[in-house]
């Protein structure tokens, strides 16, 4: 699946000013830990390793965030994962 | 190319696509659980629409695999979209078989060992079986899709039950 939704345009000022946003992948009680896994490897590119993190992550702690950029690539991002089933969300970063 | 043998009884295969008909007509082309959308309705509408219409091509790739002549006693042969079309669908029909049919059972209960299917009374029994079947199928196209997916490191067990160090760092970021 792709990341081709189409999103307001942003001039390339006012993105560099934007504050981070990250994408955040909640646990649910039904993905197996192996489609996870391949979910991030297939969808950030994660060696098997930073992918088991993650996942581990969503597992034990409920959350992870997997990702942190541009609100515009944050969403794409976001559509991607719910688009594997998986259950994401977007939220502007800490400072 | 992606090569598929499932030894399975036709009458089995049969009870769990009806199974999961009855799923997706519940959901009616709806999305099996509830999704974090955009607050912007028209982006919403965007947003949810595109989910939709994947999901839609998607749960057709299952349906294609299930309905396979050859589905149950020999061998299936399809690309890698095709597979990742289907391990997507499973996903989907089992967040859609756990919202609608396995509402009885807890998360924990769920994500726990294999429940006693001699003690359900149907139809949450076929219900069941269809959410572990479907399992194992996804299991069997991602050891082909990404064997890496499946490994189980040492000491990965240990961490998964939380007796193990936690390796904290930064996310990523790509930009």
């Amino acid at each position: 699946m792709g990341v081709d939704l189409q999103t307001t345009e942003k001039t390339d000022t006012q993105t560099e000013k934007e504050p981070g946003w990250q994408v955040i992948v909640l646990n649910d009680p039904v993905n197996l830990m192996s489609y996870v896994v391949m979910v991030f490897r297939k969808v950030f590119g994660f060696s098997p390793e930073k992918a088991r993190k993650h996942m581990l992550e969503v597992h034990q702690q409920g959350r992870s965030v997997v990702w942190l950029g541009p609100k515009e690539q944050a969403e794409a991002y976001t559509l991607t994962l719910q688009g594997w089933q998986l259950s994401a969300k977007i939220e502007p970063a800490l400072s | 190319m992606i090569i598929l043998q499932i030894e399975m009884g036709a009458e089995i295969g049969e009870l769990f696509a009806i199974v999961l008909k009855g799923i997706e007509e519940k959901l009616g082309g709806e999305l099996p659980q509830e999704v974090d959308l955009p607050d912007d309705p028209e982006m919403r509408e965007l947003w949810s629409d595109e989910l939709k219409e994947h999901l839609l091509e998607d749960l057709h790739a299952l349906d294609r695999l299930l309905s396979h002549p050859d589905f149950g006693s020999g061998e299936i042969a399809f690309e890698e979209e095709e597979a990742e079309r289907l391990v997507r669908a499973i996903s989907a029909s089992r967040l859609g078989i756990r919202r609608l049919n396995l509402a009885a059972i807890s998360d924990e209960e769920l994500e726990g060992t294999m429940l006693p299917v001699e003690q359900m009374e149907e139809p949450l029994r076929l219900s069941y079986l269809c959410f572990l079947f479907l399992a194992g199928l996804q299991e069997t196209i991602i050891q082909a899709l990404d064997p890496d997916a499946l490994e189980i490191p040492d000491g990965f067990m240990e961490l998964l039950s939380g007796d193990g160090d936690e390796d904290e760092d930064e996310p990523d970021s790509k930009q």
